[in-house]
């Protein structure tokens, strides 16, 4: 089945970590690579977002459209990336999803045509 | 405005129940893919996400990991799909894209992949044109 990993991040924590913390961060995401085909995971897709002041946002307000800078949700956590996999259930993505570092991830399926 | 082309996501936000009208939502997307091949914005790919009902959440921390059911609460507008597109004209693949809002109430955000280290070096693009 097809799913998303939706990495919701405090962009502050990486920006702020230190040369041991950002290798932790990146040492987390490779084992997510590296372990996925043992489990049957097949990762499609995968892209890190630039921040969130790289936003730029538009909306309807009433009857106009309305452009603006920023994301679409101040957070804490804004979306930092997604991966985008063919699992064979949820569990095992959850599983997987555990190797990568400190982010609230959420699973999502995705609609098939 | 153009520049040199770039792989931007497409991020579509909003409430998972308040699409009015899914098919003529669906034929507005095709409308835009459409008129994105015409004004040269390439589509990479898309995905539109289930509902935010069934999702499930791992907060890792500090701590270890955490699992439980979702949405992600800190959002008052939850992802409903994504494109990926490569293109030199963000601000005209924006315009192209308000069209999809007309049958789907949400909002938009556009924002270009590579992490934040690729990305730090860059000036910070403006729409106030």
């Amino acid at each position: 089945m097809k799913l998303v990993v939706l990495v919701h991040e405090d962009e502050e924590t990486y920006r702020s970590a230190d040369a041991a913390g950002r290798a932790r961060y990146v040492r987390g995401h490779e084992a997510f690579a590296q372990e996925a085909p043992g489990v049957g995971v097949t990762i499609l897709a995968c892209e890190a977002l630039a921040g969130v002041t790289h936003a730029r946002t538009v909306r309807h307000v009433g009857d106009a459209t309305e452009v603006t800078d920023g994301p679409v949700a101040r957070t804490t956590e804004p979306l930092g990336g997604f991966y985008l996999v063919d699992a064979p259930d949820v569990a095992t993505l959850e599983g997987l999803v555990r190797l990568l570092p400190e982010a609230t991830h959420e699973i999502r399926e995705c609609v098939e045509p | 405005m153009t520049s040199t082309p770039r792989t931007w996501t497409l991020l579509l936000w909003g409430d998972p129940d308040a699409c009015l009208d899914l098919g003529a939502s669906y034929a507005a997307h095709e409308r835009f893919a459409a008129d994105c091949a015409a004004h040269g914005h390439e589509i990479l790919g898309g995905e539109e996400l289930a509902s935010p009902s069934a999702a499930r959440l791992l907060r890792v921390g500090a701590d270890g990991p955490e699992l439980s059911d979702g949405p992600f609460a800190e959002l008052t507008e939850q992802l409903g799909g994504f494109y990926l597109i490569r293109t030199a004209d963000p601000d005209g693949l924006l315009h192209l894209a308000a069209t999809l809002l007309e049958n789907d109430p949400g909002t938009i955000e556009l924002r270009p992949v590579g992490g934040m280290s690729a990305v730090d070096a860059e000036p910070v693009a403006s729409v106030a044109s």
